[in-house]
């Protein structure tokens, strides 16, 4: 079953009707949400607090899972075990002990069976030769995001899960890492609350995600041509039901254009 | 670099260890040298087991600080540790096996430093020669408890990260250090049972340790010559026991790791 109209093929990740809810909370992070990923990159668009980070650390098996089920790479998530093909830039997993970047990425290569050379290399060319000797809380966060996509993008993944792969990166940089991540063969679920990224990844897929719930896919070279308006209108391309009403996306036509909305958040406000 | 050596490496080089497992242990040791041994008969062989007795306490204290650090690195690593089983070539028994390395390493050092500083103050103070009767032993013993400290460190911080909840997991992390002030001290003054004492493994490494620096076996009542001597076989039997008790429940337990974030933790 194609989920969200992704590529046909090999599946890379397979979430269906996830739900995330962390100890102590009264909602669910992730209410519902399905996507299915085959070779390809998607970008998963949402506001602070909308479930795309609960999202992928439910496929990395670090978040609590209340139902449905994920699979990564053809095996559910609960039972892999050394599977190599997956990467990250999400800090936490980083953290296995206190080691400069410069061991920690040496460590890293022996885990993963790679070899540290191209990290290393990657960190120089990103001017970052300085962090190679302090342990990553002592970076930056701009800093810390870049070791982190470096680390993900190392050690040949087959599917990168990067977490807003581009907050407090530098402009030049950021464009840097844009050319590796489309330059790299690997399939790629990348979250970000921000809309003007879409700009600058053409022909990648594209899914929103508000209050927990996922809606898509579309494609990123639409971002101007999309609508959202309130209800549900007939003939829409998805429709993504809150808690304060539903939310219909069209093309061409519609209440709100997505064009030149900065934050999908403020989106959703409009519309309602 | 091999998960062996980043451990080992990271555990040589915590300074929070070095401070409470050797500097403030020192302490401890000029005050049982200098302060506490006024009434003490001035024979050498009364002096070299009230040197031993100290030695074993503290030497005791010492080897917990290793799980305290040990308990605090695993609570800070649990989602490393959940990705890495699952998307890296990392079992749980090779991290098993490494923070095993780890601690045993550190707990040799632990062992020998705590023997120097007993020989050198207490010697000094006394003025005669209090050195550590089997130096060998002392060091397999201390290695022992290092592996001892690492099984019950990942296992009552796996238990509350998987079970309880990271509320908890101050009073989990001080746990041994109260054990082993406890047992320990319990032993230098009372008449604990003889079976209580194999099966408690404070008390066997208190009693070994005792028996390693001294050369004399260890008493039920560590401060009383005239108490029921132990038989060291029966210590190291059950020391061994809850090394490997322990050690197996970690890698069962750490398949099952639940990651946490630390700011799950009391915070006043």
């Amino acid at each position: 079953m194609d989920l969200n109209g992704g590529l046909p093929g090999r599946s890379t990740l397979s979430v269906r009707d996830l739900r995330v809810r962390y100890p102590g909370a009264s909602v669910d992070a992730v209410a519902g949400a399905s996507l299915e990923l085959g070779p390809e990159k998607v970008v998963l668009v949402g506001p602070n607090g909308s479930g795309k980070s609960s999202l992928l650390r439910a496929a990395l098996g670090l978040a609590p899972v209340r139902g449905g089920s994920v699979a990564v790479l053809g095996r559910d998530v609960r039972t892999v075990r050394g599977e190599t093909g997956v990467g990250t830039n999400l800090e936490e997993v980083y953290r296995l002990m206190t080691l400069p970047v410069g061991r920690l990425v040496s460590l890293w290569a022996d885990l993963k069976g790679g070899r540290p050379e191209p990290v290393y290399r990657g960190i120089e060319e990103f001017g970052l030769a300085e962090v190679l000797g302090r342990p990553l809380f002592r970076l930056s966060t701009g800093q810390a995001k870049l070791v982190g996509n470096l680390l993900a993008l190392a050690f040949d993944p087959r599917l990168l899960l990067l977490d807003e792969p581009f907050d407090n990166v530098d402009f030049p940089r950021r464009r840097r890492c844009i050319e590796l991540l489309v330059r790299s063969p690997a399939a790629i679920l990348l979250t970000t609350h921000e809309l003007d990224l879409l700009h600058s990844l053409p022909g990648w897929g594209l899914c929103f995600m508000l209050d927990g719930q996922l809606v898509g896919r579309f494609r990123a070279d639409d971002i101007d041509r999309l609508y959202a308006s309130r209800g549900e209108v007939p003939g829409a391309l998805s429709v993504l039901r809150t808690a304060d009403g539903a939310v219909s996306f069209t093309l061409d036509r519609g209440d709100v254009p997505l064009r030149g909305v900065s934050n999908l958040g403020y989106l959703r406000d409009r519309v309602a | 670099m091999s998960l062996i050596a980043a451990y080992t490496r990271a555990v040589l080089t915590n300074g929070s260890l070095w401070f409470w497992g050797v500097a403030f242990m020192a302490l401890w040791f000029v005050l049982g040298g200098y302060v506490f041994s006024g009434g003490l008969a001035p024979t050498p062989s009364a002096e070299r087991l009230y040197a031993s007795a100290w030695f074993a306490v503290i030497a005791l204290f010492s080897l917990t600080t290793l799980a305290m650090a040990i308990a605090t690195s695993l609570t800070y690593g649990t989602s490393a540790l959940g990705f890495g089983f699952r998307y890296t070539r990392l079992t749980p028994v090779r991290y098993t096996t490494a923070l095993l390395v780890a601690a045993g390493t550190m707990a040799f050092l632990l062992g020998l430093l705590m023997a120097g500083l007993v020989s050198a103050l207490f010697g000094a103070h006394f003025g005669t020669r209090i050195v550590p009767a089997d130096l060998l032993a002392v060091a397999g013993v201390s290695v022992l408890s290092g592996a001892f400290m690492m099984g019950l460190a990942t296992v009552l911080v796996l238990v509350v990260v998987n079970h309880l909840g990271l509320r908890n997991l101050s009073f989990v992390e001080f746990l041994p250090l109260l054990l082993a002030y406890l047992f320990g001290f319990s032993q230098l003054f009372l008449a604990l049972p003889a079976g209580f004492l194999y099966l408690c493994p404070w008390n066997d490494m208190e009693s070994l340790l005792f028996q390693a620096y001294s050369g004399s076996p260890a008493r039920q009542v560590l401060t009383d010559g005239s108490s029921a001597a132990l038989a060291w076989p029966g210590s190291v039997a059950g020391l061994l026991g809850w090394v490997v008790g322990l050690v197996g429940l970690a890698a069962v337990l750490l398949r099952r790791i639940r990651p946490v974030s630390v700011q799950e933790g009391r915070q006043i």
